[in-house]
């Protein structure tokens, strides 16, 4: 093959390729997956591995989510979206694929942070999960540690209830309430 | 992959996070995908290469804490098979126009096609899963590699134990790449490969490895038989009909392992392979094997690095010594040296573009009237990817070849005798 026939196919090869990829790329950003966030009650920061997103209801990319890089000592946040409002307690999300496909919608627990008195956390406090959140609920003083893992439990079925856990997140994490001792 | 055992505590900490993460049904092996209910995205910065996750995710023996829940709930203790086939599959299909023939060695008989629709130009069916709480197995099997229908080639197939008696040394036992301590060639962006690897004869094979991290070094430590993935030799001599087969052709195996360690942004290692490889007979060109087994050496030099998740960047340089290794001169040492180098640039989740150069100086097989003179490269391949989805995306490439061509001389039809430009568009998509 003469230099030029190769020439001319390099030319034609990398003229289709940029045709089909720019047409194809004037509906890209439409079609890139990204994560809708939604809380209740609205207006929470939202709180991603690249730190501050902005505030409820908010659109994200999913590399946002899924970072290629990020720095060793916030490895616990790959993959998870955390939720703060003053005078609510900081909700921290593992992001599903159900979740990018439907969005993500957070009931925030506002009543506990309001009737214990205290602002919302400012920290990142981003270890707190739901199921965490399910798990260790704040204590209240004097409770006693049968009551508190009831309060745990009826935590876990209003999250259920809220559509805010899968069945099986509920039933994974109700396993591991009953299964740790008192 | 290469990770310290610093990161692998952090990797621990970080899967312990996503345990609470729900299961449904990700990667070149979407399998996984699938399996914990994440985007490709968390495991490939760009399919089929890895971001840090992802490399963190095979360093952890390919599973996730969860990885129970996507068994089939029989009760038994002792039983975790997976809920569902655990399946993926990859094809690739290109056309290519490309300088290059077929010159019968020998004869110097010449055949040639310029252009060639190479769709498909390959067929993957891939397999893996956890099967205990340590051990997990991979395998995939090429249908039609390169388009060759009717055949079908298993490449990767291995059991690995992530924590041997409990020392926190993993194994691997089963077909794999030697090459695979430093860059695995699948997860590449360029069509063009990683030629020195497959030049230096270090790519699949069958053995066991052994890995640990200690401190912030890594190591790797394993035999192979030495001979490839074809050779066997059929065990008759009991009597009439007995089944079993060889995969060695001789009794000494190859060494290899490899140290590696981060200084900062850079990954760094050092890989060696010492072993036997049949000598190459006088004449045909140096088609024929001979009857002498001969040292091989290998000593390799790795280094990589990203430039925040968008560049990534990556190095290799092979040095050979093939002793004795022509019948024609027995008394001498081969050397030669190759490498390669290459850029992946991702400016966004729709592109990336790629540049890979490969070099290789045949050195003491220059000029010895065989085949082993083609140990002779100098190219840099131009990749761009679309990706129409995470998982689907269109190639161009172009290959130019830096080489001069060289006349016929000697015996036989030896050498560079041809260029190697190529242009190359197609599709690569797993599913």
């Amino acid at each position: 093959m003469r230099r030029s026939e190769t020439g001319r196919r390099l030319t034609v090869s990398a003229l289709l390729f940029g045709v089909l990829a720019v047409q194809h790329g004037a509906a890209a950003d439409l079609t890139l997956r990204k994560l809708r966030i939604e809380s209740e009650p609205p207006g929470a920061e939202v709180l991603l591995i690249g730190g501050k997103a902005g505030h409820t209801p908010l659109t994200v990319g999913e590399r946002a989510i899924y970072p290629n890089d990020y720095p060793d000592k916030l490895a616990h946040l790959y993959g998870t979206v955390t939720l703060r409002r003053a005078g609510c307690e900081t909700l921290v999300h593992r992001v599903t694929l159900d979740d990018i496909e439907r969005g993500l919608k957070l009931k925030l627990d506002c009543a506990v942070a309001d009737a214990r008195g205290t602002p919302a956390p400012q920290a990142p406090a981003a270890e707190t999960t739901i199921s965490q959140a399910a798990r260790t609920p704040p204590a209240i003083p004097g409770e006693a540690l049968s009551q508190r893992r009831l309060r745990q439990l009826q935590v876990l079925q209003e999250l259920l209830d809220e559509g805010l856990i899968s069945a099986p997140d509920e039933q994974r994490i109700r396993r591991r309430l009953l299964d740790t001792p008192f | 992959m290469h990770l310290t055992h610093h990161a692998r505590m952090r990797f621990i900490v970080q899967i312990a996070v996503l345990w609470a993460a729900s299961l449904q049904t990700a990667w070149a092996m979407p399998e996984f995908a699938r399996r914990y209910s994440l985007s490709c995205a968390a495991c490939h910065s760009a399919f089929p290469r890895l971001n840090k996750f992802g490399e963190q995710f095979v360093a952890n023996n390919m599973r996730l804490p969860n990885w129970k829940d996507g068994t089939v709930k029989t009760g038994d203790d002792l039983l975790a098979l997976p809920a569902y086939p655990p399946l993926a599959v990859r094809a690739q299909a290109y056309v290519q126009a490309r300088d290059g023939k077929s010159i019968d060695p020998v004869t110097g008989a010449t055949d040639s096609a310029t252009t060639d629709f190479q769709s498909p130009y390959l067929i993957k069916l891939l397999s893996s899963a956890p099967l205990s709480d340590n051990i997990t197995y991979y395998f995939y099997a090429i249908l039609a590699e390169k388009g060759a229908n009717g055949e079908a080639l298993v490449e990767d197939a291995w059991f690995r134990h992530g924590d041997i008696f409990g020392s926190g040394i993993s194994m691997q036992l089963g077909q794999f790449q030697l090459s695979d301590l430093m860059f695995p060639r699948e997860t590449r962006l360029p069509f063009q490969d990683f030629m020195a690897y497959r030049m230096a004869g270090i790519t699949y094979d069958r053995g066991v490895l052994f890995d640990r991290d200690i401190g912030p070094f890594e190591f790797g430590l394993g035999l192979s038989n030495g001979n490839g993935i074809t050779d066997n030799l059929n065990i008759n001599s009991p009597g009439y009909r007995r089944p079993d087969k060889m995969f060695d052709n001789d009794n000494s195996k190859t060494v290899f392992g490899r140290i590696g360690t981060e200084i900062g942004p850079v990954s760094l290692g050092l890989f060696g392979a010492s072993g036997k490889q049949r000598s190459i007979a006088l004449g045909n060109a140096g088609l024929d094997s001979g009857t002498r087994n001969t040292n091989k050496h290998v000593v390799g030099l790795d280094l990589s690095g990203d430039f925040g998740g968008k560049t990534y960047w990556y190095a290799q340089y092979l040095w050979n010594r093939w002793d004795g290794f022509l019948d024609a001169n027995p008394g001498r040492d081969y050397r030669w040296q190759g490498g390669f180098a290459g850029v992946d640039y991702l400016p966004d989740e729709r592109w990336a573009f790629s540049l890979l150069y490969n070099y290789a100086d045949a050195g003491d097989l220059a000029n010895t009237d065989t085949i082993y003179e083609g140990i002779d490269m100098n190219s840099l391949s131009l990749t761009a990817s679309y990706y129409f989805m995470r998982n689907v995306k269109a190639i161009a490439e172009v290959n130019v070849d830096f080489l001069k061509k060289t006349p016929q001389t000697g015996t036989y039809w030896t050498g560079h005798l041809t260029k190697e430009n190529y242009v190359l568009f197609g599709f690569d998509a797993a599913f």
